[in-house]
């Protein structure tokens, strides 16, 4: 006879729980473009198949490290490839050995290493993609599920090193989601979102062949690991065969249709650049709380302008994309040259974000009155910051470090939360360490208050973000979009919103300046001052 | 919907039990559960050379497996039982002041008409015969063991009876009905039977409108071929029938596969006339459960059932499709190397 053992309520069955997100799985697909990679896989291809004559055995062990050490590991997360500077290294390497003994294939396998040195330089597009899709994700769903407190979005990985460089990669951008290894995931409690890197039948391992690696991972579609399932894809991964879904054949699966198309941005031809007059760059005499930016020289109705932003600290570049015509926050060091910054007023823009993000709390919530529970957050934050200034600033990192945290992260976190820069960490851990480090007591209730306060604050920024493209959709500023193209700027004046200005990046700097951190996001003269405010 | 309502209602003493109502005057049955609870009790039992098998896919294979098993309790009590050859060993219950027990008995007829029968000699008052089942060949004896808490405290319902007598005769009337359900049980074979029939716990917690004898049954669940009689379920190993020949004499209602590794062994066609049901873990691996069955289908003499049940497509999140098989056999030197 069975053994009597401790029942579980509704709210614990885990088999319950994937059951409620087995009835509605909504998955999607996003392909993101790689143009590098795309030709580093097609030029591989061409000397695996098209070689002048044989392939050597030289030439098959480069192209295998080649695919199996970088690409691959390119393919299982958002994974720098400068993170990968060992691997490269062993395939520039092989490369002068193949060079050093002569090949037939030689132009092919030179062009591949340009290729591969031009990919070890770049972003990998799926970082700058999901850290707007991450921070996109509405907050009020995980805040509702058993999942509350702890990260809604699970980054899915094949194994523990592309887990742990996603990990930090997370860290890094303060995202507040966790990376798993597909192995754990299968156990795993349900989460909201999940992201995975391919199709899942590259989650079988590379002994399984097809169809037997979609009939095993099928589950990550059918009885998925979240509520919503996004498969992001970029060159090499292949599509899904939904025909090779589910648990036996004649099985209805049906993969979203509004599979959208994520485009890299293609910098635009700049004509104006010998027209426009260029100006020095500003200079800060020493500061008080200077930050380490990066300098972007932009186009200006008189002489160029200036912005900084910082990669950590401070706004994010908010790049114009006319080709779809959408708004994208992006990462300062994906922004290049040719691409357009919008700039609208720091005050304007804070105030409207606290009206709306008042209005969605009104509407959305019964938690009190917004301002009254802002107002309490902002005192907590004072008190941690007179803290911090207090301790100075190394004292303060040594105590979060002493409390668990991370130096890099810790040190991170010390600055924005001495610059007001964000409300709060986003884990309850880094929270508790910065209240304690603090000595603020109810790290339990700051904790609680910054998650509803963050949760209406971004989506009060989604909606702020849809109604300045709105005002771009109207023919004026459609015919005042199109002097962009030729002046290199643009100034608006849109109801409620006062001066928007949009201007083309003529040079990036590739030196890192100091700031004051005043100056991060703001358009700046050459004499140093703000413009726009 | 309700779930009593949604079942044919079983025969006899169980019958009474079923009816004699469910935990709350008005259950919160999931859909998906309603639906698993139709198929559990509707899907007929083999006709001639075809057997009816039905397979779900759910997000976990345990779990809804056991709510499936539970819910098929109180099958057998549809079929009308033979009475038993005078001479045999039978498998009864017998209740006392402290409680109910589950016993072997030799029984006879034993008075000069042959209208009264005897249990171990011991006469019994016409009218009071307790429901009872012959021993399969080859099971010699089971021994006596008390009904226990975990049944009894499910089945006494003697408050609405303000009569002592009255409150006896329907207690002993309660385990006669779950001494019905014990004589064809839901047959679970599950490779790691013991962890599986501990999650039971797990779904009575779960208000899902259980009768008192499926929360009594969910509390005695047999985990031994030797619990057979003692529980109307009972989640085995298949290697557990290894060398029992027995078994394969002992009806079952309905057999319950926990993935393609039990499902793939002979051990389910020991009992080749009742539906065998077969719950797939998409989550499993080594091949995978889902592997393994879209590689076992192709090339079967199998089809999908034009019985009634062929309109069922399951539940969202819960697929389902009822088939049929060619009927297969165990032989004795199978049984020998079953596992």
């Amino acid at each position: 006879m069975c053994p009597q053992t401790k029942s579980k309520t509704l709210a614990e069955s885990r088999d319950l729980a994937l059951l409620e997100v087995a009835q509605n799985p909504l998955v999607s697909s996003a392909e993101l473009s790689w143009p590098a990679l795309e030709n580093l896989v097609q030029a591989m291809n061409k000397l695996q198949r098209n070689g002048s004559g044989e392939i050597s055995e030289r030439e098959e062990r480069f192209l295998q490290q080649l695919r199996n050490k970088v690409l691959w590991r390119l393919g299982d997360g958002p994974i720098a490839p400068r993170s990968l500077e060992v691997e490269f290294a062993e395939v520039f390497r092989q490369i002068g050995e193949i060079e050093e003994v002569g090949s037939p294939n030689i132009k092919v396998i030179l062009h591949i290493e340009e290729l591969a040195r031009k990919i070890y330089s770049e972003n990998h597009p799926a970082q700058e993609y999901l850290e707007n899709w991450i921070s996109a994700r509405p907050i009020s769903k995980a805040q509702d599920s058993q999942r509350a407190g702890s990260p809604a979005t699970a980054l899915c990985c094949v194994d523990e090193h592309s887990r742990t460089l996603t990990d930090k990669w997370l860290r890094d951008e303060n995202l507040f989601a966790d990376s798993i290894r597909y192995k754990d995931l299968r156990k795993a409690e349900p989460y909201i979102y999940c992201v995975l890197f391919g199709s899942p039948s590259r989650y079988a391992g590379w002994r399984n062949k097809k169809p037997r690696s979609d009939f095993k991972t099928q589950w990550l579609l059918t009885s998925p690991p979240a509520g919503e399932v996004l498969i992001l894809r970029w060159s090499p991964h292949v599509a899904v065969r939904t025909d090779l879904i589910g648990p036996w054949e004649g099985f209805s699966f049906c993969l979203d249709n509004e599979t959208t198309v994520e485009r890299h941005f293609i910098p635009e031809t700049i004509e104006f650049f010998e027209n426009q007059q260029r100006s020095q760059p500003p200079t800060f005499g020493s500061q008080l709380h200077e930050v380490s930016a990066r300098r972007f020289e932009l186009a200006g109705p008189e002489e160029s302008l200036w912005a900084f932003f910082s990669d950590e600290l401070g706004p994010r570049p908010r790049l114009y994309r006319s080709v779809d015509d959408d708004l994208l926050d992006s990462r300062t060091s994906s922004v290049t040259q040719g691409q357009v910054l919008v700039f609208t007023s720091s005050e304007v823009a804070n105030e409207k974000l606290d009206a709306e993000a008042a209005r969605l709390w009104a509407q959305h919530s019964d938690y009190g009155d917004y301002k009254s529970i802002k107002g309490t957050v902002d005192k907590y934050r004072g008190q941690i910051r007179d803290s911090i200034i207090e301790l100075g600033l190394e004292n303060f990192v040594r105590q979060l470090v002493r409390r668990g945290l991370a130096e890099a992260y810790s040190k991170g976190v010390a600055e924005r939360m001495l610059h007001l820069d964000q409300l709060a960490p986003r884990e309850f851990k880094s929270t508790t360490a910065v209240c304690n480090a603090a000595s603020v007591p109810e790290a339990a209730t700051f904790y609680g208050l910054v998650t509803k306060v963050r949760a209406a604050r971004q989506q009060a920024g989604r909606a702020l973000k849809d109604q300045l493209l709105s005002q771009f959709a109207s023919e004026t500023s459609e015919v005042a979009l199109e002097s962009l193209a030729t002046n290199g700027y643009v100034e608006f004046e849109f109801p409620g919103w006062g001066k928007i200005f949009l201007a083309q990046v003529l040079e990036t700097g590739t030196q890192h300046v100091r700031v004051p951190y005043e100056r991060l996001g703001k358009l700046v003269t050459s004499q140093g001052a703000t413009w726009l405010e | 919907m309700a779930l009593a309502n949604t079942r044919s209602g079983p025969e006899g003493y169980a019958a009474q039990n079923s009816r004699a109502g469910t935990v709350s005057d008005s259950p919160i049955s999931p859909d998906w559960f309603t639906e698993m609870s139709k198929v559990a009790n509707e899907l007929e039992n083999s006709v001639g050379e075809r057997h009816t098998s039905c397979v779900f896919a759910p997000p976990t294979n345990e779990y809804f497996a056991l709510a499936f098993a539970l819910s098929a309790v109180g099958r057998s009590a549809k079929k009308a039982e033979q009475a038993p050859e005078p001479g045999t060993r039978v498998a009864t219950v017998l209740s006392d002041n402290s409680g109910g027990r589950f016993v072997d008995k030799d029984y006879r007829l034993s008075d000069r008409e042959n209208t009264k029968i005897s249990l171990d000699w011991v006469a019994i008052e016409s009218g009071s015969e307790p429901p009872m089942v012959e021993l399969p060949m080859g099971l010699e004896r089971l021994g006596k063991m008390p009904f226990g808490d975990g049944i009894e405290s499910h089945l006494k319902n003697e408050n609405n009876f303000p009569l002592e007598r009255d409150r006896e005769m329907a207690k002993r009337k309660e385990r006669w009905g779950f001494f019905e359900l014990c004589k064809a049980p839901v047959v679970v074979l599950a490779s790691r039977n013991h962890q599986a029939a501990e999650r039971l716990n797990e779904l009575t917690a779960q208000d899902f409108g259980w009768t008192p004898n499926q929360l009594a049954t969910a509390a005695s669940a047999g985990t031994s071929p030797e619990d057979w009689y003692r529980s109307p379920l009972l989640v085995l190993s298949p290697r557990a029938l290894k060398s029992r020949a027995w078994v394969s004499h002992a009806r079952a209602s309905v057999v319950v596969a926990l993935g393609m590794a039990p499902w793939l062994s002979k051990s389910r066609w020991l009992w080749p006339a009742v539906p065998h049901v077969l719950f797939l873990d998409p989550r499993s691996e080594n091949p995978g459960d889902i592997t393994e069955f879209r590689e076992w289908w192709p090339g079967r003499d199998i089809g999908w059932s034009e019985s009634k049940f062929a309109r069922f497509k399951g539940v969202p999140g819960i697929p389902a499709k009822v088939f049929d098989e060619k009927v297969k056999s165990v032989s004795a030197d199978e049984i020998e190397d079953l596992g």
